[in-house]
């Protein structure tokens, strides 16, 4: 006899009013179908505005959907006993002043455990999240990684049969993801289920099954290798060399047989549209990966067209011999701690420069020095040869900065927010309206045009976080995580628009914690412990890591790079 | 004019901000309407509805005559009777009685003895304001009961005739009225500026701010407007109502007092603004915000006049934007004050304005690194 299912969903359909009077109602959910036995990890993907959140919502009885049987642990959602369902919400729901320790106890209590008489619970919660050391700090000023764990604790701490955890991983270096990663699973008891909500498909790799949404309904249910399945035989590799290789992936893009193309390793792989091999020689067919499984599920048919952000941007010229961005020995303190020490490097225009390392490595650290939000302790920067504590609005306006957290503001529309960034670049007028005009149709925000900002789905705030940043098109950009939280079709069209800009002559500073991105820039800075330990190109990167013990993959030599850091800082102590 | 440009950009969107919110509208337009007819008429310093106590042991005339003329003062609702001083006591005790008064059994044989008379009385000390009031009405009518029934005795010594000019009826809504303006105005262009910083750092929009390339002061202005035109928008409602539903007068010049609006205005803002920027949230604006609000209404001679604070005191108030409104409010109201003597109020009001602002654009600049 097999167990009963934990979650058994049937036909659930859920519609929301339009955002204004007389804007179309939307349809979130329309007909979802599924069934999770215990113990099974169930990774929930699709794009953005896909219904994900929504779904969530409704498993865990925040909302009523509009028809369909929702039945939670064998019974109706309304009669569900919320303290058997660890909910996790997009972000978590942690209390910024609190300590570590205080927000643990207080969902503690709130889910009916003790803290006093559940000892081992808690002291197991500490251990497997690595926060014993930080329980008095307060959780708002914790590392992404660890804010996340903490969440993560505090929804699970119950060791409910069923947990909800929606993105537990945005925004989290690759070391902190595998991390969350094991320790969702360890705090679950055995028999009970995850449902993961991700926008990263090598997450979604990892789960029992995935539930690949799309326009609020299925368009995959199945284990993950049956979604990689759908691109199979279509999958094709060629070598590159190491000069001219985003431009390589920037032509494969645009071409009409191709669904995506990414750099990976040494060379570029691309899914093809009909399966045969793109033109040209050397292709050879290769294993797909679920995540161009999910490209090729949701492929649309069109091929990607010229990046029409990019074409706004003056032609700039490329590789000119003066420093776009200049970081000359970047320091920072803190009291007694240094976030970042000595850290140099410059880029070039045209060029793109990517800044590698964990969540509280030094890496924001050093960004938000180099944007002029943070004043250094010693060094000095520099962006298009301004000095940014000397010519503060001179250098300001030679830049455009997008933020990791979306920083627009939530009660205002779409358009008055375009409109204030703007103004506040000094464009006027039918200068304003053209850029305006240029940046939301190139990024497809004509729809959202009247929505208040804060209500948008993530991606669809990354995409307006990244017009505010180019409405004026500046020669240097300043991207921090662009892609945190987006689903890859968005990613491949992200960095399609940050090519093509790059190509016009802009100096593009990236921090990423998705290898692939990476492996796009020109060259890298691998910052840990707030130090730079290595600078190059990815391949030199990868180079420099294999002397310590070989990485073929850039991920690896991301991990063994701080490995080998943080050995030698061992012997030195 | 790139400034230009920045420094609009930066007004319309706090414009937005501030508007677009519905119940912010409310709290901004509707309120306040509400607030200026409760306080016109809640406060008041004249003493209405007044219940009083009396142990009566005189039968003659001359009581009768007196409590005659009590119970026909309009300030006087009811007059009970107690049978001892102990129970006078008990009924100002249990606040059924705000005084209690005594009369003699002599006092309408000293009447015919042509002796001074003289009455008990007991007042509420716990409430000294309208306790003082009381008896000075009580005094009055005593006196005009003496007068009446002796006329030949009234007043040997010169009186004291006063007359009471702006205001001849000496009615309390003509006072409090013009000085709910200045009241209402702090209030609420306060708690609009004191939010536009501490705003955009809770909502973690501050990084994105301070990346724009707008100088510290473009940002200042831009967040200036809103609070300065809400409160002109409401105060100069306020002048242009209270002629149309009350009888107060309004015997001044519109442009002063347009003019001495946005002064105060413009120094309240500067207020709010210097406070939100030192503030992480808006929780903390909000405090920071009453921590100033409450000494200045205090200091401004609303409540208790500037005349009566000691001599420091009066120093303090001298710097008070609403010491300078309310004597500006008054004047223009009652009794058409010139702008020559306008001046030497409005003045004082924009150097409170520049200092703010000055101070809130130096702690800008010091936070932002």
């Amino acid at each position: 006899m097999t167990a009963p299912p934990l979650l058994r969903l049937d036909g659930v359909s859920k519609r929301f009013k339009g955002a204004r009077r007389g804007a179309p109602p939307v349809q979130a959910l329309d007909g979802v179908s599924l069934t999770l036995a215990p113990g099974r990890l169930l990774g929930l993907v699709g794009p953005d505005a896909g219904g994900k959140t929504t779904l969530m919502r409704i498993m865990a009885g925040l909302i009523e959907p509009d028809a369909g049987v929702v039945e939670v642990l064998g019974a109706p959602v309304a009669a569900l006993d919320r303290g058997r369902v660890g909910y996790m919400p997009q972000g978590g729901a942690l209390y910024a002043e609190l300590s570590v320790q205080q927000n643990l106890e207080l969902y503690a209590r709130l889910r009916g455990v003790e803290p006093q008489e559940n000892p081992e619970r808690m002291e197991q919660l500490y251990a497997l999240t690595g926060l014993a050391a930080f329980r008095d700090r307060p959780s708002g000023k914790l590392s992404g990684g660890m804010r996340q764990k903490l969440a993560l604790a505090c929804a699970v701490v119950a060791a409910p049969p069923l947990m909800l955890l929606d993105e537990p991983s945005v925004g989290v270096d690759p070391v902190s993801r595998r991390e969350i990663w094991q320790l969702a699973q360890e705090l679950a008891g055995p028999g009970s289920s995850i449902v993961w909500t991700t926008s990263i498909l090598e997450d979604a790799e990892r789960c029992d099954d995935v539930l690949l949404l799309h326009d609020g309904q299925v368009r995959y249910a199945g284990p993950p290798a049956g979604l990689a399945e759908r691109a199979a035989g279509k999958v094709w590799f060629t070598p590159l060399p190491d000069a001219g290789r985003r431009q390589s992936l920037q032509s494969a893009l645009e071409r009409p047989d191709v669904v995506t193309a990414s750099i990976t390793g040494a060379g570029l792989r691309v899914v093809s549209r009909t399966g045969a091999a793109p033109a040209g020689a050397g292709w050879e067919p290769v294993a797909a990966s679920a995540e161009e499984g999910f490209a090729a599920t949701l492929d649309d048919g069109l091929p990607l067209a010229p990046s029409a952000l990019a074409a706004g941007f003056p032609l700039r010229g490329t590789g000119a011999n003066k420093a776009a961005i200049a970081a000359v020995g970047l320091t920072r303190r803190y009291g007694s701690f240094t976030a970042a020490q000595d850290i140099s490097f410059t880029v070039a225009p045209g060029e793109i420069f990517g800044l590698l390392g964990p969540n509280g490595a030094g890496k924001s650290t050093t960004f938000r020095m180099l944007c002029g939000l943070l004043a250094p302790s010693s060094g000095r920067g520099t962006v298009a040869g301004r000095d940014l504590l000397t010519a503060r609005a001179a250098a300001r306006e030679a830049m455009g900065y997008m933020p990791q957290k979306f920083s627009l503001y939530g009660d205002l529309t779409v358009a008055a927010n375009l409109k204030f960034i703007a103004g506040a670049y000094g464009l006027n007028g039918s200068a304003a309206s053209e850029a305006i005009e240029r940046v939301v149709g190139a990024l497809g925000l004509e729809e959202y045009w009247a929505s208040g900002a804060g209500l948008l789905p993530l991606g669809i705030k990354q995409r307006l976080a990244l017009g505010a940043a180019v409405l004026h098109t500046p020669p240097v950009l300043f991207l921090d995580e662009p892609t945190s939280g987006v689903d890859p079709l968005v990613r491949r069209e992200f960095w399609h628009h940050i090519n093509a800009i790059a190509a016009r002559g802009t100096a593009v500073l990236v921090t990423t914690h998705f290898m692939d991105e990476a492996e796009n820039c020109d060259r890298l800075l691998l910052v840990n412990q707030s130090e730079a330990i290595a600078q190059g190109t990815p391949a030199d990167l990868k180079r420099h890591a294999s002397q310590r013990g070989g990485a073929a993959m850039l991920e690896e030599a991301f991990i063994a790079l701080i490995m080998a850091q943080r050995a030698e800082a061992a012997d030195a102590a | 004019m790139s400034w230009w440009t920045r420094v609009k950009a930066m007004a319309l969107k706090e414009l937005k901000v501030v508007l677009l919110d519905r119940r912010v509208l409310t709290t901004l337009v509707i309120s306040p309407i509400v607030q200026l007819i409760l306080f016109g008429f809640a406060t008041t310093l004249e003493v209405r509805n007044i219940d009083i106590g009396v142990v009566n042991r005189d039968n003659g005339v001359a009581s009768e005559q007196f409590l005659s003329a009590l119970a026909g003062s309009r300030n006087v609702r009811d007059i009970a009777f107690y049978p001892s001083e102990a129970a006078l006591r008990e009924g100002i005790e249990q606040r059924e009685i705000l005084a209690g008064l005594v009369i003699p059994p002599d006092l309408s044989a000293q009447y015919v003895r042509r002796e001074t008379a003289e009455m008990g009385l007991l007042l509420d000390g716990r409430r000294i304001n309208a306790a003082q009031i009381v008896a000075g009405y009580l005094a009055d009518i005593a006196n005009d009961t003496g007068t009446m029934l002796r006329p030949e005795s009234a007043h040997p010594e010169p009186e004291v005739v006063a007359r009471h000019w702006w205001n001849p009826n000496l009615e309390y809504r003509w006072f409090t009225l013009p000085g709910m303006i200045t009241l209402i105005t702090t209030v609420i262009v306060l708690s609009v500026s004191v939010q536009a910083i501490a705003r955009e750092r809770e909502f973690g929009t501050y990084d994105e701010l301070m990346a724009l390339p707008m100088r510290h002061w473009e940002i200042l202005l831009g967040k200036c407007v809103p609070a300065f035109c809400v409160g002109l928008f409401n105060s100069g409602l306020y002048v242009l109502i209270i002629p149309l539903v009350s009888d107060v007068p309004f015997n001044g010049s519109l442009l002063v007092m347009l003019a001495a609006l946005a002064s105060f205005s413009l120094a309240i803002t500067g207020i709010g603004l210097a406070i939100s920027t030192v503030s992480q949230n808006q929780q903390q604006a909000f405090l920071g915000g009453f921590l100033v609000i409450v000494p200045m209404m205090l200091l401004s001679g609303y409540a208790s006049p500037v005349d009566g604070m000691p001599q420091w005191l009066q120093l303090v108030s001298r710097i008070d934007p609403l010491s300078h409104m309310l004597t500006i409010c008054h004047g223009l109201f009652l009794k058409g004050l010139p702008p020559a003597l306008a001046w030497p109020h409005i003045w004082p009001m924009l150097s409170v304005a520049l200092i703010a602002l000055g101070a809130a654009l130096g702690l800008l600049r010091l936070r932002s690194d």
